[in-house]
């Protein structure tokens, strides 16, 4: 056998591979000729179909085959050679067909399963969602179209209607703010005003794929300018995926000033971290310079910075200690008005001075006025008095008037000074009769506002009944007759000055016991200037070597007592003696002469801070004016108390005030743009600690930033933290210098995510 | 133009095409787009393009080029595809149920479809190299043609050379082997092993034949090389064929689950892409 393969006509069969099936005796390599059908079915019969040529059948079987066969047709003319049926096969491109219709329909299959079958989750889920996320309870947790069926999601594939809803299925529960889905949390308007005020002038190269995006395509901003959430947070990443993760040329992808490293194209850090100045007044220069070195305070003065400062919270900041361990120590004393000259408490209530003789003169009838009074209408008084427009409008007629001396003044000015006199007069017989609850209805006036009870305490600050019916019966001590006849519509002329003085007289011991000559006494304006602590004349008492504690002042009948028919008469000589300032060392009010005054009982007085916080207010107030006073009067330097020395006045508004009672405090879920954690760093110093990036700035004017109330107007006591300081240790192969290990991209205040309860009550029940 | 420069010709355009998809793609991620659907868009509609060369076998009538062209273009596009599908993947395995299919199915597609190139393109060659061309359909018969001779040569030897050793031998070692097609994997990888194992075993008994049977066992030996042939032959073409039966199914199977794919992605993409 030389060829296997011949192709002459009688040797080679014509293959017809188009078709599906073929004789299953192919295989033997004996295929007949006939062939299964289109179906694949052996229509094998016999290997002829005799043809009759002369009453004879002749055997035409095919030479493929062996030509004619010996035998020949059988009589009936039927081929004597019958085809044993075969199992027909298919041919190779059927199988191809086969085999892809087949795959073809596994697929439909799957398709069908996961668009509508309970199935779907399972089979449509692209991988595990983070752990954070893995009680979500299905895929219609974060995407809307899910629910809506699989009939939807062509339409919801392609519909531009809708392309931040499923961002708001996260922003159920990670609520960020108002603007949760603009770039960083921002309104456009200030994005575009901190890109103004950030531009830097300088070229940098940016990176070639970088500046293929902006070629590319504009940034996937939707309706005004927001951002979806999964532009950044790929979900189905695996259970451990880092959500927050972000590469740098994703995050300057938005940026004017494209870059991708820190030590290369990074902006350096102007003024960093100091945009305004510091809350507390504190120069470090002067006080690690001088103060510090003092011999006298040497021993308590701070021996490092972690003296006074502590990581706060998360170790962003770090927060200043309590005053008391950190400054009390020096401060305290001043605070409390040791070594102070002028007087150590703020005039509250006081009786201002008019010329009595001129107005008994007119016959002006204001009932008994005393005197000596010399004083001037305190702002408190006219906040109290704010509501009452007859003595409001008073005031401001007689505002240029000196009330002393009344000489040449005309009958509509002695109206208006008849007018104060009666205002002021029926202010002390209702506070004296109501007591605090006429000062809460006073106050809630001229505040424009009820107050609670605890608003009230810190106004008042347990005003004792007990000074003011004394305070009283000193100055007005026919007040109550007085206010009734007037109220009653009846003239109520001023006394005598011999009645005057007789009644005066009869009260006069009670002053004995502060034998203060302070006939002028203003807030900031006062004149003791003989009273002074280590120069006292009243005896050997000293402040803290005090013996009042042995004395029975609750019980002392002062109405009676003439300070002299007593045994022990040199103790109360110097309790008599003592000075009503000084009496109340640790704070509270006192009465001095034609004033009740008030003094701070230490550090945070509950009081001054009260009245500071609710006067700085003052603009949205209808007693706009006396608020503004008493808050400027309070913010002096001059003030008892001291608290503007150290605590700073921001202007935070159209006249609105705020006063920096703490240094910077780590607010609770605040965002910022950097996020900087102290304590992570502290391991890495040397010797130079925290100098390491805060280098002291010596040449600097600290004083020069608190000159007015604009916090951004100031200088710091250290030099800005430089960018290389910072790019030294965040380089890529050591510390990282991706953008979000120091920068957030979601900035406010916002808690975490959180669920709700909707159906809280009806599960309690259950 | 020759062959060489066409070929360097294409492979420098694909691959130019390649690194600017790479290129695209990367800016794309920098614009904060999501870069898997400009990679799966693009893979997507080259999928439809090359599925398109079975069409275009189909519609000969028509004036679009010849299938030549559309072979080389199916083949080139093919590589980039392969770049695409890493590039929309991230060069990691995918999760999920469907996504796993799609790579199975892809990496099935990829790799049958290189395989058919390099069986294309070796095989043919070799084909031309050994025996006699045979079609393949034809093959059955032809080797029942050598193995009725070679039962002959048995059935004569044991009546003339009067001894059993010629018949024991092929009822222990050749009958099988005559039986069906032998040593696909061998003639594959283009070795004799087989062969030669048989022929030593035919040659181990040489001691033992009478000189008759030496003349009956060496026409038994050539009816053994003749086998071998169109067993060689049988495997070549029959790989030509068989890589098809998973490329073409595969790909529809691709197709449609990439459909799927593709409305899913974009119907839950929460607004990005």
């Amino acid at each position: 056998m030389d060829i296997l393969q011949r192709f002459d006509y009688k040797s080679s069969g014509y293959h017809r591979p188009n078709q599906a099936w073929v004789c299953g005796w192919a295989a033997e390599g004996k295929p007949c000729q006939i062939g299964p059908d289109d179906r694949g079915n052996c229509r094998a019969t016999f290997e002829c179909q005799p043809s009759k040529t002369d009453d004879r059948w002749q055997c035409n079987r095919s030479d493929l085959v062996g030509g004619k066969c010996p035998d020949g047709p059988l009589p009936d003319g039927t081929c004597c050679r019958s085809i044993q049926r075969c199992w027909p096969v298919r041919s190779w491109r059927a199988r191809v067909r086969v085999t892809r219709n087949w795959v073809l329909a596994v697929s439909v299959g799957i398709l069908l399963l996961a668009g509508a079958s309970p199935l779907a989750p399972v089979l449509l889920n692209p991988g595990d969602v983070t752990f954070q996320h893995s009680e979500v309870a299905d895929c219609g947790g974060c995407h809307t179209a899910f629910e809506k069926g699989a009939a939807a999601w062509p339409m919801a594939a392609f519909a531009h209607s809708a392309k931040v809803t499923d961002s708001q299925t996260c922003i159920a529960c990670h609520d960020l703010g108002e603007n949760s889905l603009n770039p960083h949390g921002l309104q456009t308007a200030t994005l575009n005003l901190s890109t103004k005020k950030a531009m830097p002038q300088r070229t940098v190269s940016e990176p070639l794929v970088l500046t293929a995006a902006t070629w590319a395509r504009d940034l996937p901003l939707h309706d005004n300018n927001k951002l979806a959430c999964a532009t950044c947070h790929q979900e189905h990443n695996g259970k451990a995926f880092q959500l927050t993760a972000m590469s740098n040329k994703r995050c300057v992808a938005c940026h004017k000033e494209k870059f991708t490293r820190l030590a290369q194209g990074h902006p350096e850090f102007a003024g960093f971290p100091f945009d305004r100045r510091t809350r507390i007044n504190f120069d470090h220069g002067s006080h690690l310079e001088k103060h510090f070195r003092d011999a006298n305070v040497k021993a308590q003065a701070p021996k490092e910075c972690s003296s006074c400062h502590i990581a706060g919270q998360v170790g962003s900041l770090m927060v200043v200690k309590e005053f008391k361990s950190i400054c009390a120590a020096c401060h305290e004393g001043q605070i409390e008005g040791v070594g102070r000259a002028t007087s150590k408490g703020v005039e509250i209530f006081a009786v201002p001075g008019f010329d009595v003789q001129v107005l008994m003169e007119n016959n002006i009838s204001i009932g008994s006025w005393p005197e000596d009074a010399e004083g001037e209408i305190t702002p408190f008084m006219d906040l109290l008095l704010a509501g009452n427009d007859d003595y409001t409008a008073a005031r401001a007629n007689l505002s240029e008037l000196d009330l002393l001396d009344l000489t040449d003044v005309s009958s509509t000015q002695l109206a208006d000074v008849e007018q104060l006199a009666w205002g002021i007069k029926e202010l002390y017989f209702e506070l004296s009769t109501m007591g605090v609850a006429f000062l809460s209805s006073r106050l809630a006036v001229a505040f424009g506002h009820d107050l609670n009870t605890t608003e009230l305490a810190q106004l008042t600050n347990l005003l004792p009944a007990d000074a003011v019916k004394a305070a009283m019966d000193l100055w007005f001590p026919t007040l109550h007759d007085d206010v009734i006849q007037f109220r009653a519509g009846k003239s109520v002329p001023m006394p005598s000055s011999e009645v005057t003085n007789a009644i005066v007289s009869t009260v006069a011991t009670v002053a004995k016991s502060t034998d203060d000559k302070i006939g002028d006494d203003k807030i900031g304006d006062d004149e003791i200037g003989d009273d002074e602590i280590g120069d006292d004349e009243i005896g050997d008492d000293e402040i803290g070597d005090d013996e009042i504690g042995d004395d029975e002042i609750g019980d002392d009948e002062i109405g009676d007592d003439d300070g002299a028919e007593d045994g022990e008469e040199g103790e109360k000589t110097q309790i008599a003696n003592l000075a009503s300032e000084d009496w109340p060392s640790a704070g509270g009010w006192y009465r001095e002469d034609f004033s009740l005054r008030y003094r701070p009982a230490g550090h945070a007085d509950v009081f001054f801070r009260s009245w500071l916080d609710i006067a700085a207010q003052a603009e949205a107030m209808p007693a706009k004016e006396p608020a503004t006073e008493i808050f400027e009067a309070l913010v002096s330097t001059k003030s008892p108390g001291a608290c503007s020395k150290c605590h700073s006045v921001d202007e935070v508004g159209e006249g609105i005030q705020h006063v920096n009672w703490q240094g910077k405090r780590p607010i609770s879920n605040q965002h910022a743009f950097t996020a900087f954690s102290h304590v992570g760093h502290f391991t890495l110093l040397d010797e130079r600690g925290c100098l390491t990036c805060h280098s002291l700035n010596s040449e600097v004017d600290f004083s020069d930033g608190f000159k007015d109330r604009d916090p951004t107007t100031f200088v710091s006591n250290f030099n800005p933290v430089e960018r290389a300081t910072c790019a030294a240790c965040h380089t890529p192969a050591e510390a990282g210098d991706n953008c979000v290990t120091c920068h957030n991209y979601h900035i406010g205040t916002f808690p975490p995510a959180q669920t709700s309860t909707p159906k809280m009550m009806e599960q309690a029940k259950n | 133009m020759t062959l060489a420069t066409r070929r360097r010709r294409n492979t420098i355009i694909a691959a130019a095409l390649a690194i600017g998809l790479f290129g695209a793609h990367q800016a794309y991620d920098a614009a904060l787009y999501d870069a898997a659907f400009l990679s799966g868009w693009i893979l997507f509609i080259s999928m439809l393009l090359l599925a398109s060369l079975n069409l275009r076998k189909k519609l000969t009538m028509l004036p679009i080029g010849s299938s030549a062209t559309w072979l080389q273009f199916h083949i080139y596009l093919g590589w980039i595809a392969i770049v695409l599908f890493g590039l929309h993947i991230n060069w990691r395995l995918p999760n999920g149920f469907i996504e796993v299919t799609l790579a199975i199915l892809f990496v099935a597609v990829a790799g049958t479809g290189i395989l058919g190139i390099f069986v294309s393109r070796t095989l043919p060659k070799r084909l031309t190299r050994r025996g006699e061309e045979v079609i393949l359909e034809r093959v059955p018969d032809f080797l029942s043609k050598i193995r009725d001779e070679a039962e002959q040569v048995v059935i004569r030897s044991a009546a003339e050379a009067n001894s059993y050793t010629i018949r024991d031998l092929y009822s222990e070692h050749l009958h099988s082997y005559f039986m069906k097609p032998q040593n696909y994997f061998q003639h594959l990888i283009a070795s004799n092993h087989g062969l030669f194992t048989l022929l030593n075993e035919i040659d181990s008994i040489d001691r033992y034949l009478n000189a008759r049977e030496r003349e009956l066992i060496s026409e038994l030996r050539l009816l053994v090389v003749k086998k071998d042939d169109l067993d060689f032959h049988y495997a070549l073409q029959t790989t030509l064929k068989a890589w098809l039966l998973v490329h073409i199914p595969a790909t529809f199977a691709l197709l449609t689950l990439a459909a799927l794919h593709l409305v899913v992605v974009h119907a839950f993409s929460g607004g990005i892409g």
